[in-house]
């Protein structure tokens, strides 16, 4: 039976069940909608390449850019076939990406949703891999590398985490290297789907303008036979120090100016769940209250010319590491480096500014329920690390100014942040 | 559906109910013709009209008050519709149901909105000193930042080098020369003139009453007389005059790109647009078309490769990143599969796919209040006004004979290739 939970601000309903398999089954109806969506995702990511498996003692060590490399021979069926030509068919929009703690595979259909589902069901549970195939991805997956080569906000973006990471593989590039696939095999393939692709491991999330009890059906119908594992899988990280593992980095690219990206490594890390939905809540409100358009840092760097437009500022929270990032464009990166540092240091957060900064992540929360896609994105985000987006009113109703202000103080410390820049290729 | 209303002789206000979505959308539209003495200007006005208005003197104070209004947002713009360039002020409230006991957020955005457009801050008869320096400067590194994303940028390049010589070459951001010889003063005389002699269309998508809407607009533009205006013609690609060309450039690049253009000679919403549309599908239009499972999967030449129409235009643009030496392997192909459309060479598969591929888009539109907008002011430009059903019945009446027959339409006309630093 599905157990129904209704959000009091929006009216709207999850209908939640966790199968026999292990699997957590979430299905959002949204009456009126034309598209409907499902996302089948994994707790695996570019991060996790050492990890002993359940009922094994050695610890199993795989080629970085794996679980990105499985991800793309998911689509091949055992007749030879591409499994977006059977999406096609059915008039679906499939789709599939890894990050650095979750794969997920997708689709939005207009029509044939349950059509759809199953095929996604089924596909994501039959993994089919020979030493051919295999190979010729290598290919594939060489040119999306060589694309994030020349791709300057992706380079600023790593260069970052290898300044804030000593240790942590979430420095290394998600689709690894053109050297770390070609280790790639079939035999490593199937070790991995068998380790993190066991429903125990996995969650579904379906929306649209559907019956939820026929959904449910649907998803159960599909399920293959799993044996749930009774332990988790053991995730191993290297042990990673307090300190950054430098302050700058910079590289130089086909750009025509430079652009920068700034961070702080958060050391409070090591749990999941509401206490991390919390942290990350605060966090959202103080990089409004500190980098928003209407701060005076802001208004101040833009009017010397400093910054433009795309200047932003992020909150990224994750189990094993966290960090906030600043992305920007800029004549003079290392002036607005310091600069910001030295107003985090003079800065005295003001109540009026945070209540008036709470009704804008409240907006945001409510917008975040238009896109459906968005919204399951960020559903199934929360539930690989034991949250829930469904109690973001509650939790979001308990930060005070008081939190934010210790959080404030905890997070942003000038000996934890660093800068990475992209120059302009001189001619 | 949709319900329309005229403001003035220039001026139509239309609103689009969706109130499934929890959000309203506001957008202003300023219909400019493109051209190179132009373009410039009108990417800069879009840039200094939201720093500071009469209510709202500095970028301080809008944001503040979009804050207020449970983080309402703004944005300004330029983009291009075949020969129109348009200048937008796109803004978002979340629906005033959502904040009971607040004031009412609508409203107050309009108002917002209204002045941003209507009643730019000025100083000493011009725009502000301080603000038309430095948004000058960043127009000028925005279009210096268009070869940043070399993906982009081989698609621009390819456009630039096929419409040559008409006013679908000119970026839709102008060029740096004419941006740095701006002046704050001329630039205001052509804001006053502009905004009283173009035509505007306002929509709003959401909930929302419409006669509120049009009386907050009215009231903002009291005081100003119009004159009376169209909205830009495009004159249709002519293609056939020459041989195929081939453009090389060079830059210091990693991976190469292929773009290529192709004349169909095709306009919007006549007869042979619909089979043109599923014949495009059918070719690049995504992972069920040709070049997608040719170039990529068969070859394994691309991560990326698809076709994309520029319809106002009557062109079709194909993109692909590709080892350098495989530029020409990865171009040959994808003629060689365009000669298989041509020839009528594809599975039924391939046909549906192409379909239902279009119309689960257009069905999309229905939960997107952007893309709504985006949509319904792409038909007032070609002046059919078809809605989207119509769009879907049409599509999904295409016969194989007549995407097959539409694609023998389109003609091969260049090929740009970006590939590395010569040795």
């Amino acid at each position: 039976m599905l157990e129904k939970r209704v959000d009091k601000a929006t009216g709207e309903s999850l209908y939640y069940k966790k199968h026999e398999s292990g699997l957590l089954i979430y299905i959002m109806p949204r009456a009126g909608y034309s598209s409907n969506y499902a996302i089948f995702g994994t707790r695996y990511g570019s991060v996790d390449s050492k990890f002993i498996v359940p009922g094994e003692d050695k610890v199993t060590e795989v080629p970085d850019g794996i679980a990105h490399y499985l991800e793309h021979k998911m689509f091949d069926q055992p007749d030879g076939s591409n499994v977006f030509d059977k999406f096609s068919k059915l008039g679906g929009n499939a789709n599939a990406f890894t990050s650095f703690n979750m794969t997920a595979y997708l689709f939005s259909a207009t029509d044939n949703f349950f059509d759809n589902l199953r095929t996604l069901l089924d596909y994501v549970q039959s993994p089919y891999f020979t030493k051919e195939s295999v190979e010729k991805e290598q290919g594939i997956i060489g040119q999306e590398i060589k694309m994030y080569d020349d791709n300057a906000p992706w380079r600023v973006f790593f260069n970052l985490l290898g300044c804030l990471y000593v240790n942590h593989p979430v420095k290394l590039d998600i689709a690894g290297t053109v050297e770390s696939i070609s280790h790639i095999d079939n035999e490593l393939l199937y070790k991995c789907y068998n380790t993190f692709y066991n429903l125990s491991n996995m969650a579904i999330f379906v929306t649209g303008d559907f019956d939820p009890e026929e959904a449910l059906a649907v998803i159960e119908g599909g399920i293959k036979n799993n044996k749930p594992f009774k332990e988790e899988i053991k995730r191993i990280y290297p042990e990673e120090p307090d300190y950054v593992a430098k302050h700058y980095a910079e590289q130089c690219i086909s750009v025509s100016q430079p652009l920068f990206m700034m961070g702080w490594k958060d050391i409070d890390v090591g749990y999941g769940g509401e206490r991390l939905m919390k942290k990350a809540i605060e966090m959202d409100i103080l990089c409004e209250m500190l980098f928003g358009k209407s701060t005076k840092l802001y208004n101040r760097l833009y009017s010397a010319g400093l910054i433009n437009n795309s200047f932003s500022a992020e909150y990224n929270p994750q189990i094993s590491y966290a960090f906030t990032a600043i992305e920007g464009e800029s004549a003079e990166p290392k002036r607005v480096f310091d600069e910001i540092l030295d107003e985090i240091d003079a800065t005295k957060l003001k109540r009026e500014d945070f209540e008036r900064i709470k009704k804008v992540c409240w907006g945001d929360y409510i917008r975040s329920f238009n896109d459906i896609e968005g919204y399951a994105h960020a559903f199934l985000t929360e539930c690989l690390v034991d949250a829930d987006y469904f109690d973001y009113s509650r939790v979001f109703e308990s930060v005070s100014f008081e939190d934010v202000q210790s959080r404030f103080k905890q997070h942003f410390v000038r000996e934890r942040a660093a800068l990475s820049v992209i120059n302009p290729i001189k001619e | 559906m949709i319900q329309s209303k005229s403001i003035n002789e220039n001026i139509t206000l239309s609103y689009i109910p969706m109130n499934k979505l929890k959000t309203t959308t506001v957008g202003f539209y300023i219909h400019r013709p493109l051209c190179r003495q132009d373009a410039a200007k009108n990417a800069l006005l879009s840039l200094l009209l939201k720093r500071g208005s009469k209510d709202f003197p500095d970028m301080e104070a809008i944001s503040k008050r979009l804050e207020e209004l449970y983080g309402s947002r703004l944005s300004t713009g330029v983009s291009k519709k075949g020969e129109d360039q348009i200048i937008s002020f796109e803004a978002e409230c979340i629906s005033d149901r959502y904040v009971p006991g607040s004031e009412p957020l609508l409203k107050s955005l309009i108002k917002l909105l209204c002045g941003v457009v209507f009643e730019p801050r000025i100083e000493d008869g011009g725009f502000c000193e301080d603000f038309f320096a430095q948004e000058q400067k960043n127009l000028i590194d925005r279009i210096r930042a268009c070869m940043n994303d070399k993906r982009v940028y081989a698609h621009e390049r390819l456009c630039e080098i096929l419409c040559e010589a008409t006013p679908y070459a000119v970026s839709r951001i102008g060029d740096e020369e004419s941006a740095a010889k701006l002046e704050r003063t001329e630039l205001y005389e052509y804001y006053k003139n502009i905004i009283t002699s173009s035509a505007i269309d306002i929509y709003v998508a959401g909930e929302a009453d419409i006669d509120d809407v049009a009386s907050a607009v009215s009231e903002c533009i009291g005081g100003m007389s119009f004159t009376c205006a169209q909205i830009p013609c495009t004159k249709l690609l002519e293609g056939g005059a020459k041989e195929p060309r081939e453009i090389y450039e060079h830059m210091d690049v990693t991976q190469g790109k292929l773009a290529m253009g192709f004349s169909t000679g095709v306009a919007p919403g006549t007869d042979d647009y619909w089979g043109l549309a599923v014949a495009n599908s059918i070719f690049g239009g995504g992972a069920h078309s040709k070049l997608f499972n040719n170039v990529r999967e068969k070859l394994s030449l691309a991560y990326y490769a698809g076709s994309q129409m520029h319809k106002f235009k009557g062109f079709i643009a194909v993109n692909a990143g590709v080892e350098f030496e495989n530029l020409k392997k990865a171009h040959d192909e994808v003629l060689l599969q365009l000669e298989a459309l041509k020839k009528g060479d594809v599975t039924e598969q391939e046909f549906t796919a192409a379909k239902m591929y279009l119309i689960n888009s257009l069905n999309s539109y229905y939960d997107d209040q952007l893309y709504m907008q985006s949509f319904y002011l792409g038909e007032k430009i070609v002046g059919t006004n078809y809605d989207v059903e119509y769009y879907i019945e049409k599509i999904t009446g295409v016969t194989l004979e007549e995407a097959v027959a539409a694609a023998q339409k389109i003609r091969y006309e260049c090929a740009y290739f970006l590939t590395g630093k010569e040795a």
